[in-house]
């Protein structure tokens, strides 16, 4: 018994109807939700906005793991 | 540096960062939607761009969520090592740090060099945009100066 309910939730978590809420799904101003995303211009913003926080998680690793420090011992 | 400070120093600065990060993403880019991670270059004055800006502003919160679960760690190890200095001035001096070099990082890439938004858009580059940097200095300095005291006593 607990297996079929299992089953049938498994079931119902996987019909599509979750796709109802996702906006960036299937709509017109969906459609032009991905054009606008999917530019050539997509790299520099993934980058762009990448950068600030690889540089600040650098800083994080360089007082953690002291690479200089560890050099000159 | 004192490495018994390293562990509690790394890990207050992976939180600040990231409490710099939420703090500038939820009240700038949600509450007062003064900006938006891209707004300088795809405006979000229409519905696609302020939804194409809300899915950069994913990008972003992903960024800042994956410093402070590092920082987590951090804590977590620094906790566990028996010689490790977990004075409270040192964690509340790095935490400050922290923060402030978010601000002023995220400030100089994002606002100055690349100009992707800024804090004010309407206005695009302007006075908000050297306070929010002067904001970060002044954290930045005073985690030092707390920090300092701690390492020197």
């Amino acid at each position: 018994m607990r297996r079929l309910l299992r089953l049938i939730l498994a079931i119902g978590v996987m019909t599509p109807t979750q796709v109802l809420a996702c906006t960036l799904c299937d709509s017109p101003q969906a459609t032009s939700i991905r054009a606008r995303l999917l530019q050539p211009d997509l790299w520099f913003n993934l980058c762009a906005i990448a950068l600030p926080i690889a540089l600040l998680a650098s800083i994080v690793a360089v007082v953690h793991f002291d690479p200089v420090g560890r050099r000159t011992r | 540096m004192n490495a018994r400070a390293r562990p509690l120093l790394s890990a207050g600065l992976a939180l600040g960062i990231g409490m710099g990060g939420f703090v500038d993403g939820i009240l700038f880019h949600q509450i007062l939607q003064f900006h938006s991670m891209l707004s300088a270059r795809i405006p979000n004055t229409d519905y696609v761009g302020a939804k194409v800006n809300m899915v950069w502003d994913g990008f972003f919160h992903a960024g800042v969520w994956t410093i402070t679960a590092l920082g987590i760690v951090l804590l977590w190890r620094a906790g566990r090592r028996g010689d490790a200095n977990l004075a409270g001035r040192l964690f509340c001096g790095a935490l400050l740090m922290g923060w402030g070099l978010f601000n002023l990082i995220e400030g100089v890439i994002d606002h100055h060099l690349l100009q992707l938004h800024h804090v004010y858009e309407p206005l695009g580059l302007s006075v908000w945009d050297y306070a929010f940097l002067l904001w970060g200095a002044a954290m930045a300095l005073g985690g030092w100066i707390i920090a300092r005291r701690e390492l020197a006593s």
